[in-house]
């Protein structure tokens, strides 16, 4: 690796693109995702003839959606060095839990809609400026977490909450032969992406992460990044929320039961580093994309659920180990 | 109180000179570009205290780091007793009976001294009763004079000389014959010093051989029987102490192949820039008054603890201030926010680069642009083609190259990595550029381009401060020199009214001259 | 003496005020939560969320976190249902003796890969549920002869076999964390990683106790439920992880690691299990006791954290001669 500084004299003034350098693990990453994707494409093909079917690539996809929302609304907490929030499934349940009872109680969609949206900021801002503060992210969404099942719990009464007879259930329709939430999966994955990639936010959101003191001596606010980051992330929860709510028109407060684990799985296959600086919402999308297509493959050849499951744990531990070892070599190089 | 001046353990009356402990033959090592150590030789008899001195780079602590284990020599060869020995990695080297005393010290805070000086050990039982462990530790405790110390005492409520000789204690126990000693009494009062230097004689009484690293001259006639003087990753012929005296020293020690690294000094406006009056923060003990001007660059040497960083640091906004006040231009500047002092145009290069002056993972682009990327941000939105010519542009001043502005930071070499870290402030058009430690680990091409740069810095109108225990690179590159010692400043004056030698001595012989 | 008495107890203190100003709102509010009775209760707390927060307490003094406790005991009550035919101690000791084994393995290879276990356990976690679902055949799995645990159901004053072992396993375990070299090894690492290993000691060894601790005391915990609830189900223990942070969190064991005895882990289970035991004499729900639990701990983490920052503080003032 030699870049003295005799050649440096001559250079092209404005320069283009990226040129991949090999050995630069974050450029190879993408790549390197879409290569396991395809891998497990090919496989799944070979295997199971019943995959490449329209019926089941739409299910692959609903299923990621979810999950996917949210884990790429989460990769801006994860990318500023706030590791990942253990509320995930009850802020999930509120936002359906609350959308679902506005519609029962009479308000029309959109001004529900946006009522939950606004809530579930609200509840993210506060948890967001506590972990600005200095508290342990995990703990502090743990607690949140648990305050939140409480209190949806207590005002629920273990009742299910309907949304009433005037329900339209948009959220299981779909649009141009797209399920919806496919398609405000695609749509929200790229405009978080680009928010991260093309805003002076989303570049100091990767630098605090990256390192929080040199960002702080740049004049980056380590408050300000957080903040923001837990505000997109609640957003992607109410959507969730309100997809779900929407598509079944009724709610529990146990809805979600699996969300936090699936999403963070998403969240670290898709190649995000937990301690922030690296990653982006595109690769947590493709990180729920992935898992989706192993259950999927799963189901086709008639795995049990515990067998998914454990195959889905195991994915996980190899795949973080693997990213983890890459980026510790990459680091070593030096 | 003894002086070794008239000692002389390097032969034996009546019998056959004893060989050396340690031989170290031909020994180099390369970091890159730098040469850190070049065909080093030298030799260390049982019994003797050798004193190992020389500028910030020259080598000292690539030896210790090659001696300790913790690294590979490119080429050279070590004897023990008359032995070829691998020293690589540190179990081997502890093995052959060589232990550091580092900086940083190895004790675990929480737990309590008895526990630590057991820590780690082998041969010791697995049931640690306190009693027997505080028996065990009293014995040990009274070897280096802290007898007084209850072993029960966590590590965290000792001092930092506690600290120190426990440390000393813990490597006595292994049984070590070869003892390095790092800067040992950097951070020490007086009183301190004399505890270190009178177990450092014990441990030479009764055969075993130190190393002993610092910059303190006073120190090295008081315990060391002979001098080693490293230079340019190169050693000089060690020679017994009694043979030196301060002046033959310091002359040894200077001498640095600096070449036309520094460059050409420009006449500076008069325009008072930074205005600091009465600064006082901790690290301070009394307050400092100096002045910027315009296009000035003032340089603050300082061994470590002298508070030059402490000044810098404050002016950044890193400290907070605990009295007195800075004018910027003719405003008052309201210091202790690193945020606001940005604002104010106050640019911070720290001297740690790895710890918080780069961003490792990182493009190099996106550090460039760091400190300035909402500039080329009109909308929210960064514009790449701007960031982009921009951060070449910085990039081609420093002679990076910018065909791999997309390439990870950590992909560069350290020379490189602290031009990036430097440069990154230039886009940001700063008022007042504070520097620490600009060209550590940073090979000599990258050194002349740094001070270049910054000295075109201030040809626009730029005041810069630079903190440095280089006391050459303060000499060649500043117009006024201020020098620091234990918290306060000793002398200001301009480059022109001082020699190297006058400000090596000013800085270092503070204690002999008092 | 009377300083060094304080001095001891000083750790305690906040966590102990917690219990007891917990003690009399509950005893105001629940006329019925009074007297042995409520003893026993808070007692009974132990053997499932005591010991699992035992476990997970070591970790977190190795400055580490064991997120895969609730499915290693879910994994455990399965395994122990399944092999009741070898009497109630033999399957509890097999039970326990998997998981020990799991977490010296998981442990190792925290240790050795350097990888942060908050990740690593994420997915332990997935993949150990996903064993219990199919050990157990996707359903609840009921003890065959279950005559052999009536032992389990025997109470003593205030105390049952259960709760004698959970003291006896605290008991066994402060005095490993306090007075073996091992034990004070995982404070070291827990709490000054980079300068215990600098001064020799062994960087997988700790990792690999803690973490056999914690997959331990999960699993006796789980084997031990299992045995007097008679079944197992796959999905239990879904919030254990919850409860046993909170416990821990509340006891006063510090998240920057290295530092707690088993005296914290006892109050914040005691604590834990006297919201529960006191909201469930009063007929409140479930969920009312997880809201006070995450109130508890946001509370408690914020006083951590003030006095952290405090102390902090102080030691940069003891070496500011750098």
């Amino acid at each position: 690796m030699s870049q003295s500084s005799e050649e440096g004299k001559k250079f092209s003034s404005v320069f283009r693109e990226k040129i991949p350098v090999v050995g630069s693990l974050e450029v190879l990453m993408p790549y390197i995702i879409i290569g396991l994707a395809a891998v497990a494409i090919i496989v799944s093909v070979t295997i199971t003839p019943s995959f490449l079917t329209a019926d089941n690539i739409r299910a692959i996809l609903r299923n990621a959606s979810i999950v996917g929302i949210v884990a790429v609304a989460m990769t801006p907490v994860t990318l500023s060095g706030n590791f990942v929030s253990l509320a995930i499934s009850q802020s999930a349940m509120l936002a359906m839990v609350s959308y679902v009872a506005l519609l029962g109680a009479g308000w029309h969609q959109a001004p529900a809609i946006l009522i939950v949206i606004v809530g579930l900021i609200i509840v993210g801002v506060i948890q967001g400026f506590i972990v600005a503060a200095g508290l342990n992210p995990i703990i502090t969404t743990l607690a949140a977490g648990a305050i939140i099942f409480g209190v949806v719990s207590e005002m629920t009464g273990g009742w299910i909450v309907l949304a009433g007879e005037n329900f339209v259930a948009w959220g299981s329709s779909n649009v141009v032969g797209i399920p919806i939430q496919v398609l405000i999966f695609l749509v929200f994955t790229v405009l978080v992406t680009l928010l991260m990639s093309r805003t002076v936010i989303g570049r100091e959101t990767m630098l605090v992460g990256a390192n929080r003191a040199t960002a702080q001596i740049g004049g980056i606010s380590f408050t300000r990044v957080t903040v923001i980051a837990f505000v997109i992330f609640s957003v992607g929860l109410a959507i969730a929320g309100v997809l779900n709510g929407a598509a079944f028109g009724q709610a529990t407060a146990v809805s979600f039961p699996a969300l936090t684990i699936d999403v963070i799985a998403a969240l670290l296959v898709g190649g995000t580093a937990i301690q922030g600086g690296q990653g982006s919402p595109l690769r947590s999308a493709g990180g729920a994309l992935l898992i989706s297509v192993i259950s999927n493959m799963m189901v086709l050849n008639d795995f049990s659920s515990g067998g998914r499951l454990a195959v889905q744990g195991g994915v996980v531990v190899v795949v973080v180990v693997l990213l983890d070892q890459l980026r510790r070599r990459q680091v070593m190089r030096l | 109180m003894s002086d070794k001046n008239n000692t002389n353990k390097s032969s034996q009356i009546g019998g056959a000179t004893p060989g050396p402990r340690l031989t170290v033959r031909r020994l180099s090592k390369r970091y890159g570009n730098v040469q850190a150590l070049d065909e080093v030789d030298f030799e260390l008899y049982p019994g003797e205290v050798m004193a190992l001195l020389g500028e910030n780079g020259a080598g000292k602590s690539t030896l210790v780091k090659i001696l300790s284990g913790l690294v590979q020599p490119d080429s050279g060869a070590i004897e023990i007793g008359g032995r070829p020995a691998v020293l690589f990695p540190s179990t081997r080297s502890q093995a052959a009976g060589v232990a550091v005393v580092h900086q940083e010290y190895s004790s675990v805070p929480k737990l309590t001294v008895a526990e630590n000086l057991v820590l780690g050990q082998k041969g010791v039982s697995s049931l640690w009763l306190p009693r027997r462990l505080n028996t065990r530790a009293r014995k040990l405790l009274s070897t280096v004079g802290l007898e007084y110390l209850n072993p029960r005492t966590l590590v965290e409520q000792l001092s930092v000389a506690e600290m120190q000789l426990l440390e000393i204690a813990r490597l006595l126990v292994r049984d070590a014959q070869i003892l390095i000693f790092d800067e040992p009494t950097a951070a020490l009062a007086d009183r301190e010093i004399e505890r270190v230097l009178a177990v450092i004689k014990q441990l030479s009484d009764e055969g075993r051989s130190v190393i002993y690293v610092t910059h303190r001259l006073p120190e090295v006639f008081r315990v060391a029987d002979r001098v080693t003087v490293f230079r340019n990753g190169r050693s000089l012929p060690t020679k017994p102490t009694s043979e030196l005296d301060v002046d033959a020293v310091i002359t040894m020690m200077l001498g640095r192949d600096l070449g036309t690294m520094f460059p050409a000094r420009v006449a500076h406006h008069d325009e008072l820039l930074l205005d600091v009056d009465g600064l006082l923060a901790t690290g301070l003990s009394e307050p400092v008054s100096l002045s910027l001007h315009c296009g000035e660059i003032v340089g603050l040497t300082g061994q470590l603890g002298s508070g030059a960083s402490a000044v810098v640091q404050s002016l950044a906004g890193m400290l907070p201030l605990q009295s007195g006040r800075v004018l910027l231009g003719n405003d008052n500047l309201l210091l202790g926010s690193r945020a606001a002092a940005l604002k104010r145009g106050i640019a911070y290069c720290t001297a740690d680069r790895k710890k918080d002056g780069i961003f490792s993972g990182r493009p190099i682009r996106e550090n460039l642009s760091s400190p300035w990327v909402r500039s080329v941000a009109p909308n929210g939105f960064i514009s790449r083609r701007l960031e982009i010519e921009r951060s070449s542009e910085i990039g081609s001043r420093f002679a990076i190259d910018v065909k791999r502005l997309s390439a990870t930071v950590s992909t560069l070499s350290g020379g490189n990595q602290q031009k990036v870290a430097v440069g990154k402030w230039l886009g940001a058009q700063p008022r007042v550029m504070l520097l620490e430690e600009p060209t550590r680990g940073v090979d000599i091409g990258a050194r002349a381009e740094i001070y270049q740069r910054l000295r075109d810095l201030c040809a626009s109108g730029v005041g810069i401060i630079v903190a440095s225990s280089d006391t050459s690179e303060i000499l060649g590159l500043s117009d006024t020199i201020a020098t620091f010692y234990r918290g306060r400043m000793t002398s200001i004056k301009s480059h022109e009214d001082w020699t190297e030698d006058a400000l090596v001595r000013e800085v270092m012989h503070q204690e002999a001259a008092a | 003496m009377i300083k060094s008495i304080v001095a001891r107890f000083r750790p305690y203190a906040l966590p102990l005020a917690v219990l007891i100003i917990t003690w009399i709102v509950i005893a105001v509010i629940t006329p019925t939560f009074r007297g042995t009775g409520s003893f026993y209760a808070v007692l009974e707390g132990f053997p499932l969320i005591g010991i699992v927060t035992l476990g997970l307490a070591v970790t977190i003094i190795a400055g580490e976190l064991d997120l895969s406790v609730g499915s290693m005991a879910a994994l455990a009550a399965t395994i122990a249902v399944l092999t009741t035919p070898v009497g109630l101690v033999g399957c509890v000791l097999i039970a326990t003796s998997m998981g020990i084994v799991f977490g010296a393995v998981q442990g190792m290879l925290i240790a050795r890969l350097q990888i942060n276990s908050l990740v690593f356990t994420i997915g332990t976690l997935i993949l150990l549920r996903g064993l219990t679902y199919i050990f157990s055949g996707h359903a609840p799995i009921v003890i065959s002869n279950i005559e052999i645990t009536d032992v389990l159901l025997d109470r003593y004053g205030i105390f049952s076999v259960r709760s004698i072992v959970a003291i006896v396993v605290f008991v066994i375990a402060g005095l490993f964390l306090t007075y073996t070299r091992w034990g004070r090894e995982i404070f070291a690492i827990g709490g000054a990683r980079n300068e215990a290993i600098a001064a020799g000691v062994p960087r997988v060894r700790p990792l690999a106790v803690s973490f056999a601790i914690s997959a331990g005391c999960a699993s006796l915990a789980g084997a031990l439920a299992a045995m007097l609830g008679g079944s197992a189900s796959p999905q239990n223990y879904e919030d254990l992880l919850l409860s046993a942070a909170a416990a821990a969190l509340l006891g006063g064991i510090s998240l920057y690691g290295g530092r707690g005895t088993v005296l914290n882990v006892a109050l914040g289970v005691a604590v834990l299990s006297l919201v529960g035991a006191g909201l469930a004499a009063r007929g409140s729900s479930a969920s009312l006791v997880q809201l006070v639990t995450g109130g508890l701990l946001l509370a408690m983490i914020a006083i951590e954290f003030l006095a952290g920052r405090l102390t902090l503080q102080s030691s940069i003032f003891r070496r500011s001669a750098r």
